[in-house]
């Protein structure tokens, strides 16, 4: 039976930047940036999380001529769940406001 | 673009190049989603910061898939595989990369290489850089052998092995330079001179000759 760990902070920081709006694409650096998280430290939940099939990515071709294409990011339908049920189990305490603040 | 933040970019490019090189095939994918998102970067963010972060990603991607328990298994039964020619690469070319060590250290201390050394019409220095240069074949050699034996399909390349018995050609010139060793001609057992032969010259050339068989039994199980 695979192990569900209860999410860390910075996993229930990404998903509450991704919820802000569920069905939108995000940049990685958006992301790290709504979040206040480093590359090395997002990158690796990303992954985790498309492995899980919480989060989907594509590839898309970038907008200015001579720029490579960026890796983009959202929610599946049972991300948009998980991230909801995820955030709500937290205790009212640990949640201070918006994406990057947890304590 | 002032020089700091050329620098700095710089670095970040080099670091990302080496997290590409390092990326493991199942991270690569990743590794390229983070560099191309270096690429937009705005003018503001830390590229350097962001570079270090594809770096580690990509070692701690590799540092799993080294640890994933079949991988533990698969280096546990190459290296006793490996024990008997391990302890031959080391019989052979030990002794070399130890003297090379060792004149390192005198050279570096301005001690006599050997007695008689100073007989020579050499500086201490000019010694030491001949007869550690006759060593090299140890450290370079020893390196191959391990890199060799550390996957079953890595091999040195027929441009290594040139270098190696290039080397090997070296130790047995420079052993002759010094008059009052004539090495080749009066290297009976038991004596110094053939103490100094079979270390330099004798036992390097024997690893090598291993790796060169090693060499071409992959050469062939991969054609």
């Amino acid at each position: 039976m695979e192990r569900r760990r209860r999410p860390s902070r910075h996993t229930l920081a990404l998903l509450d930047a991704l919820t802000q709006r569920p069905r939108a694409w995000h940049y990685g650096y958006d992301l790290s940036r709504l979040t206040e998280l480093k590359s090395g430290t997002l990158y690796p939940i990303l992954m985790r999380l498309c492995e899980r099939g919480v989060l989907e990515s594509k590839w898309q071709p970038a907008a200015q001529e001579g720029r490579p294409p960026r890796h983009m990011y959202r929610l599946t339908a049972t991300g948009v769940v998980f991230a909801r049920d995820s955030l709500a189990a937290q205790p009212a305490g640990r949640r201070i406001g918006s994406a990057g603040e947890y304590a | 673009m002032n020089p700091r933040t050329d620098l700095e970019s710089r670095i970040a490019r080099a670091l990302t190049a080496h997290a590409v090189r390092v990326a493991e095939p199942d991270h690569a994918e990743w590794i390229k989603a983070m560099v191309r998102e270096q690429e937009h970067l705005p003018p503001d963010a830390s590229a350097l910061s962001w570079a270090l972060g594809c770096v580690f990603v990509s070692y701690r991607g590799r540092f799993r898939a080294l640890t994933r328990l079949p991988n533990l298994l698969r280096w546990v039964a190459l290296l006793l595989r490996s024990v008997p020619l391990l302890m031959v690469f080391l019989l052979c070319l030990g002794p070399a990369c130890w003297n090379f060590i060792h004149i390192g250290e005198s050279t570096l201390q301005g001690y006599p290489l050997f007695p008689g050394a100073r007989a020579l019409p050499y500086t201490t220095m000019q010694a030491g850089l001949i007869f550690g240069s006759a060593t090299l074949i140890g450290p370079i050699g020893l390196a191959a052998a391990l890199w060799t034996l550390s996957s079953p399909t890595h091999r040195p390349g027929t441009m290594f092995m040139i270098v190696l018995w290039a080397l090997t050609g070296w130790a047995i010139y420079m052993l002759r330079l010094p008059a009052q060793y004539p090495l080749l001609t009066h290297a009976a057992p038991g004596t110094e001179i053939f103490t100094i032969l079979l270390n330099f010259v004798l036992l390097p050339a024997g690893g090598v000759t291993l790796l060169q068989m090693l060499d071409a039994r992959r050469r062939r199980l991969a054609d």
